[in-house]
């Protein structure tokens, strides 16, 4: 009788066991926190944009989630208390002035002559002097999502620091295969804004990379419009889309794709081809979410002194007269009509290339194997229960 | 000059960012001050550029601490270049107990800070003997106003909650005698100054707008000063927030200042220049006074050009050459004569600055003017800044008052730092010598190997009509 209990409860294990998938496989690698390097590389006054772009990002990050622990933010000059500035301690992206991207809370991480090439690299590899402070490294590990953003001056394969030095391709595409093998980061997410962006990300060869440019080889990226309270372009065309879109993302949206956030800008928009490319993603690159790299899964709680309330362009009724004489309202509804009418064109052929997706990596083929055998061994050792209980009724009845 | 334009109520700060850190020994000092130095600018958003060794140095005779004398043991660091922003309020604000949601903090707005007069921020930490904390953060502003009334300086009156964490919460208004005119009415009456203990009036909801109209007509049009500071000691939750308020006219000035300050460059094209320094003593006692100057290794100053002028009298004055010993710190020796050099740091290239201290005694109305000459040097490629035609900031000079017979306090006055500009190369070079070297290079060695590599043939042959042809015998 004993042994008929436990055989029994044996099997039932065993069934079990076999018939519900075992836990030695992770194929789907959920990350669990989230970083983000946000870079302005251009000194100068007159490249007021690219510290907008770069503060418009880092605004849409920390609304969405992402604490200034987990942001690096790197500005090679000082904008808001410049001399030339009218508005001491406000930077616009829009010359509606209606948002002060600077803010009461911000914390430039690398400012200054510390934005250069050989800081950038090292941030990305992890490789700093001993005694660096906290707040200037990327403290990345095997689970960090890490949006990293890039807006400067650049060109074929090289993006301009300072207005003095270049980082290469192949430089950015080494950092990241060295923060690969130290197992730094779990996806990245590259969105880089220069003329000629593209070419950037030529010589990617680290897998769970997604990357996103503004402009072809041979193409200029374009400032979007001028402001003439502050003298200077406010900002650059594809940061201007781009916010269009994400500003309508909540927090905690789960459901907005990355490929969708890619087709809200058509080429006509920013005068310029962009593209979105995976490298080697381990999963369905049209599942990618923009709040896998935008947002954050941690709940953050923010100050209400902090929060920073956003207003949507779009819906901005403004019947001012810009700059070239005509009304601004007139200007957005070009706009959204001309959106319209090249929304299906752009349809038939997105720019979308996907790289060497699904690719079974030799561990996943490993975990299989050893999946199987497992279930072999179960298998085998139920016919020798059996074959036992057998021999034992056998044994006894003779 | 600051204290001579808005007045002497507090310390200045020098342009940009400054770091002073005293030590317990004397060993060692460099590699200690480099990593402080990095990690209070981690803290407080500023460049890494406080620990380059080509910029701080030691000051001797100046002392930064009124309470203990910290000679030799403090490294001083100071970047005139660095902007001073929203970036660096913001970690100044996550020092306070409640940052800037609840007591006097929240009144503190960044887009009104920064677009005032002068505004300097400042966190100060003691280690006392019996081995208490002192933390002390000040933040003084320099304000315009029309009217005396917190809308009008802060942009808010004092909404919210007090504090709790903090025992105290105190505004304390200097320099007004008629407290009747104040809305609403103080609780402490001082001589010369009114004070406001804010513990009840906010909890009870009543927004605090402090509101000053003179039922005289005074004559109000000079500047008005704010100081708000913060102190927080180990041994209790003491928190004291001061606010403190000075109104000055511009009769006050030669009233309230003890000494004028002026520092300016003599220069005469790329090759050499001179840096001239006046101090005139405004005071009717004599003053005894240090100065420190340390200059950068691309100034290479000539010691021997040193002289000091003086309004009084025709002739140079002689300098004392004291060079202490540096275990010797009698302060009554240091002031023996009418000027004294207590130091000579000489520079090395690419590395050190170059210093020197005098002890200087100044009769009243006397005006000294330092001078000292010096050629410029060249600097490595890679060490020009990346907006090298700019030029480079030169930090002030510190002169400190020293004085026990006149009972006065000991006090920091900084010079206005100097803009200096070195002979830039042109930083296209490198490129354009690259590209015609190659080309050059290209040309040469590629008709070279053209002309090895050729096949030969390809010329089309003519057919020659002579049809009997002298070959060579064959040799």
């Amino acid at each position: 009788m004993k042994q008929k209990y436990f055989s029994c409860i044996l099997l039932l294990c065993i069934l079990l066991n076999l018939f519900f998938p075992t836990c030695l496989s992770s194929r789907t690698s959920q990350h669990n926190n989230n970083w983000a390097v946000i870079v302005c590389s251009s000194r100068f006054w007159f490249n007021y944009r690219h510290v907008a772009n770069a503060l418009s990002f880092y605004h849409t990050v920390k609304r969405l989630g992402i604490p200034d622990s987990n942001i690096i933010l790197m500005l090679a000059d000082d904008w808001a208390c410049n001399a030339r500035n009218c508005f001491p301690g406000k930077i616009f992206n829009n010359k509606d002035h209606n948002l002060n991207l600077y803010g009461t809370n911000v914390e430039i991480d690398y400012r200054g002559y510390e934005v250069n090439v050989e800081n950038f690299l090292r941030l990305l590899t992890g490789r700093h002097e001993p005694d660096v402070p906290r707040n200037k490294r990327l403290l990345t590990d095997s689970g960090s999502n890490i949006l990293v953003y890039l807006t400067g001056h650049g060109g074929n394969e090289f993006l301009k620091f300072q207005d003095s030095e270049e980082v290469s391709s192949k430089d950015i595409a080494d950092a990241f295969e060295q923060m690969y093998q130290k197992k730094r980061y779990n996806e990245i997410l590259f969105i880089i804004e220069t003329c000629q962006a593209n070419t950037l990300f030529n010589k990617f060869y680290s897998p769970n990379i997604a990357a996103i440019g503004c402009s072809e080889l041979g193409e200029n990226s374009y400032s979007h419009h001028f402001d003439s309270s502050i003298g200077v372009q406010v900002i650059d065309s594809f940061t201007y889309y781009s916010l269009n879109f994400l500003n309508n993302i909540k927090p905690g949206d789960s459901h907005t794709t990355l490929e969708k956030y890619f087709n809200s800008m058509t080429p006509k928009q920013i005068r310029s081809q962009p593209r979105l490319e995976f490298f080697q993603f381990q999963r369905n690159p049209r599942e990618v979410l923009v709040s896998d790299f935008f947002g954050s899964i941690h709940d953050v709680v923010s100050h209400p002194i902090y929060d920073y309330s956003f207003q949507n362009d779009n819906h901005n009724q403004n019947g001012n007269i810009d700059a070239n004489g005509e009304k601004e309202n007139a200007n957005r509804n070009d706009n959204f009509q001309l959106k319209n009418q090249f929304q299906h064109r752009d349809k038939a052929q997105p720019n979308i290339k996907i790289s060497n997706q699904f690719q079974h990596n030799l561990e996943d083929e490993a975990i299989e194997l050893s999946d199987n055998y497992f279930r072999l061994g179960m298998i085998i050792l139920i016919f020798l229960i059996f074959f036992f209980a057998l021999i034992e009724k056998i044994i006894t009845q003779k | 000059m600051y204290h001579l334009k808005y007045g002497e109520i507090g310390r200045y700060s020098p342009p940009g960012g400054e770091l002073i850190a005293t030590f317990e020994t004397k060993e060692d000092l460099e590699s200690k001050f480099r990593t402080v130095s990095r990690k209070i600018s981690g803290i407080f958003g500023t460049s890494q550029k406080f620990s380059d060794l080509t910029i701080s140095a030691q000051p001797f005779y100046t002392e930064f601490n009124s309470l203990e004398s910290t000679s030799q043991r403090t490294h001083y660091s100071s970047l005139p270049r660095e902007p001073v922003c929203t970036e660096n309020l913001t970690p100044w604000l996550k020092l306070l107990p409640c940052r800037s949601k609840a007591g006097l903090a929240s009144l503190l707005n960044p887009i009104k800070l920064y677009d005032l007069f002068y505004h300097s921020m400042s966190v100060e930490v003691t280690r006392s003997q019996e081995n208490s904390l002192s933390f002390h953060q000040q933040l003084l502003l320099v304000v315009e106003l029309k009217e005396f009334k917190f809308s009008q300086i802060f942009g808010t009156p004092l909404i919210g909650p007090i504090c709790p964490f903090s025992s105290q919460t105190k505004i304390q208004i200097e320099g007004f005698s008629d407290y009747s005119s104040f809305t609403p009415t103080p609780e402490e009456i001082g001589n010369n100054q009114v004070g406001f203990i804010l513990k009840e009036n906010l909890n009870n909801k009543k927004d605090f707008n402090l509101h000053y109209s003179p039922k005289e007509n005074t004559n109000n049009n000079g500047y008005n000063h704010n100081n708000i500071g913060n102190g927080n000691s180990n041994n209790g939750n003491d928190n004291n927030n001061n606010f403190n308020n000075n109104g000055i006219n511009d009769e006050n000035i030669s009233k309230n200042q003890s000494i004028k300050l002026n520092r300016f460059l003599k220069e005469s094209g790329k090759i050499r220049g001179g840096v001239i320094t006046q101090i005139t003593n405004l005071e009717k006692n004599d003053l005894h006074l240090t100065l420190y100057d340390s200059l950068p290794w691309f100034m290479r100053v000539y010691f021997h050009t040193l002289t000091i002028k003086s309004n009084f009298e025709n002739k140079e004055i002689e300098i004392t050459d004291l060079n202490l010993e540096r275990e010797q710190d009698n302060e009554s020796n240091l002031f023996a004569n009418q000027a004294s050099l207590l130091r000579i740091q000489t520079s090395q290239d690419h590395g050190r600055p170059s210093i020197f201290e005098l002890a200087l005694v100044l009769k009243p109305g006397e005006t000294f003017q330092i001078s000292v000459d010096y050629l410029k040097g060249f600097l490595n490629f890679e060490e020009h800044p990346f907006d090298g035609n700019r030029g480079f900031d030169i930090a002030p000079a510190i002169v400190s008052m020293h004085g026990k017979k006149q009972n006065l306090k000991k006090r920091i006055y900084y010079t206005d730092s100097l803009l200096l500009m070195l002979p830039t190369p042109d930083f296209t070079m490198p490129y354009n010598v690259m590209t015609i070297t190659t080309t050059a290079f290209l040309i040469w060695y590629g008709s070279f190997l053209n002309n090895l590599t050729g096949r030969a043939g390809l010329k089309l042959k003519k057919k020659s009509k002579a049809k009997w042809i002298i070959k060579p015998d064959k040799f």
